[in-house]
């Protein structure tokens, strides 16, 4: 067996049978990323050194048994660095306390090996905003890897990293692991605490899970879920046992379609491979029917409205006096928070920082923010209703695979509008996973994702829908490189 | 969005835009904006924004004290400091 490209679960069994040890796991990775990182580059920093350090104490009865886990860039781990993929904070910020996420593994044996590359503060759908270094997919080194949390997306599908963290506030987790043929799982809002996660916009972020199976998702999940209170937002739902084990059949499940889901805007491609999930899912057992779900053609507006006045405010923090980056010689006060800010931030941040301070601003507020609520309000009701008919809400994760690198970055609506099916579970708070689900038949294949909502804190019945698409299909098996 | 409200949420944001930026801004964000004014025309009634937190209850912890980062923590990342405070320009003139 690799032993960088195996699962969470097999690797665990091997190390509780005293086969291997983490240490050579750790090794193994550190070996490929050397091999293989120059040109996938989804790596910001792994410290071996450390890893191998942390891993000496392992326990083997814990639920990760010291297995390493690769982190997004915006999520404090105490001791790490912490750019969020931008020159305001690279090189100049070093996590002083984990986040909870952190905590929680740690406690459950993890070994953290890596940080990962993504847009600057989680801005985009590329990670080409990264102001550090940008990402290729292991499919096709001329492709976007997707984003924001690109880096956590290319490791898993490159072997580089046994799975990671990433954030989705309108499908960053989700849209990413569609363009790499990975499992990518954003939880319930208010499942996993924000604590120690780097506030882009605080009513949609969510921590979550990319991997290559979905038990190792449901595993990292299980882990980190559950109240803080550090996280006036963390929900006190208990959390369910989320592995799904073993399931086959899909029986007695319906499975909504949106009938406002354009067909006309998702590529022919991953209308081929969506339509041929939809086949495989009936023949699991599955119904599938139509719901409505009208105000999700207006979902992508009211993010690009919600989003961005959120950010606007929660990125006001960085103004050059308590970290980060800090401009020469500040004439005043003033000064010294705007050209701090100026020479810290990348053009998609200030775009949204920017579109932010004007939706909050004095006589547009009512005409765009407070529509923008109303939007969301109305869109979690049309889901209620929807669950009253389906099970679970069935879409493309992205209207396309992915797309060439430098394709869309003067064009930001045209990047925006990449997270059409993503971002209407993220104003409803639902949690939503993509699963691999096949291929373009292009002359370089691309992976294609569909995506799974359910109901709110119903991350057990998603998984086991997921598992049941997983274990009946070969897509998770395929990989970017030829298997040593 | 014309040059000059541009400038002005610039100002408004801390942002000092050079002239470039503000002339790549402008179209940019206009065509972000014709996106954007698609939910304007939607009449929706006040009743439709549910303003109470969706999914959670308990939006307080209970009001006990616990440690936090100690001063020297906190300071560790500050672009400048002296003696254990973040340094900023002066603000008042004192003689």
């Amino acid at each position: 067996m690799d032993l960088s490209t195996a699962s969470l679960f097999s690797l665990r069994d091997l190390i509780r049978r005293k086969e291997i040890h983490p240490r050579e796991v750790v090794t193994a990775l550190a070996e490929r990323i050397a091999a293989r990182d120059s040109g996938t580059r989804a790596f910001l920093q792994a410290d071996t050194e450390r890893a191998l350090a942390e891993v000496e104490n392992f326990d083997p009865e814990t639920p990760l048994a010291g297995l390493p886990i690769a982190i997004k860039d915006n999520i404090n781990v105490l001791g790490h660095p912490c750019s969020c993929g931008s020159r305001f904070l690279a090189g100049k910020y070093t996590a002083p306390y984990d986040a909870t996420a952190a905590v929680r593994l740690r406690r459950a044996g993890a070994t953290f090996f890596g940080r990962l590359n993504m847009d600057e503060f989680a801005m985009g759908s590329s990670t080409e905003n990264s102001a550090l270094q940008a990402t290729t997919n292991p499919w096709d080194p001329t492709r976007v890897p997707g984003g924001s949390s690109g880096g956590s997306a290319a490791a898993v599908a490159d072997g580089t990293a046994l799975a990671a963290l990433g954030s989705d506030t309108g499908g960053s987790i989700r849209q990413p692991a569609s363009f790499c043929g990975v499992v990518g799982m954003k939880p319930t809002y208010g499942r996993v605490s924000r604590y120690g996660l780097v506030a882009y916009a605080s009513s949609l972020d969510q921590i979550g899970p990319l991997s290559r199976t979905v038990d190792d998702a449901a595993l990292l999940l299980e882990i980190m879920a559950g109240h803080d209170p550090h996280d006036s937002t963390s929900a006190r739902e208990p959390v369910d046992s989320l592995v799904p084990g073993s399931v086959e059949d899909l029986k007695g499940i319906t499975f909504g379609i949106p009938r406002e889901m354009d067909r006309e805007a998702v590529a022919p491609s991953v209308l081929k491979v969506f339509d041929e999930a939809c086949d495989h899912l009936r023949s699991l057992g599955a119904e599938l029917c139509d719901v409505d779900l009208p105000a999700s053609t207006h979902a992508v507006a009211a993010y690009y409205v919600i989003a961005p006045a959120e950010a606007s405010t929660n990125l006001a923090r960085f103004d050059g006096v308590r970290y980060g980056l800090r401009c020469e010689s500040p004439a005043d006060t003033l000064d010294l928070h705007t050209r701090s800010r100026e020479g810290g931030f990348g053009p998609e941040v200030k775009r949204r920082i920017l579109l932010g301070t004007f939706v909050l601003s004095s006589g547009f507020y009512d005409a765009y923010y407070q529509t923008a609520l109303k939007v969301r309000s109305l869109l979690r009701r049309e889901y209620a209703t929807a669950f009253s008919r389906a099970d679970f809400i069935l879409t493309p994760t992205a209207p396309e695979p992915a797309f060439p690198l430098g394709d869309r970055t003067s064009d930001p609506v045209s990047m925006y509008l990449s997270d059409l099916f993503t971002i209407p579970a993220n104003l409803a708070g639902l949690p939503s996973i993509s699963v691999p689900a096949g291929f373009t038949v292009d002359e370089r294949p691309l992976p294609v994702g569909i995506q799974i909502t359910g109901r709110a804190f119903a991350e057990a019945s998603l998984l086991r829908a997921a598992k049941a698409y997983e274990s009946t299909t070969p897509w998770h098996q395929q990989f970017p490189y030829k298997e040593d | 969005m014309t040059r000059l409200s541009l400038e002005h949420l610039a100002k408004l944001s801390r942002l000092d835009l050079d002239a470039h930026e503000i002339s790549v801004f402008e179209g940019q964000l206009d065509r972000v904006m014709t996106l954007i004014d698609s939910i304007r025309s939607l009449d929706l009634p006040e009743d439709t924004y549910d303003a109470a937190p969706p999914l959670c209850a308990d939006l307080l912890r209970d009001d006990e004290a616990h440690p936090g980062l100690g001063a020297g923590e906190a300071i560790a990342n500050a672009p400048a400091a002296a003696r254990e405070q973040f340094s900023v320009p002066r603000v008042l003139d004192v003689d």
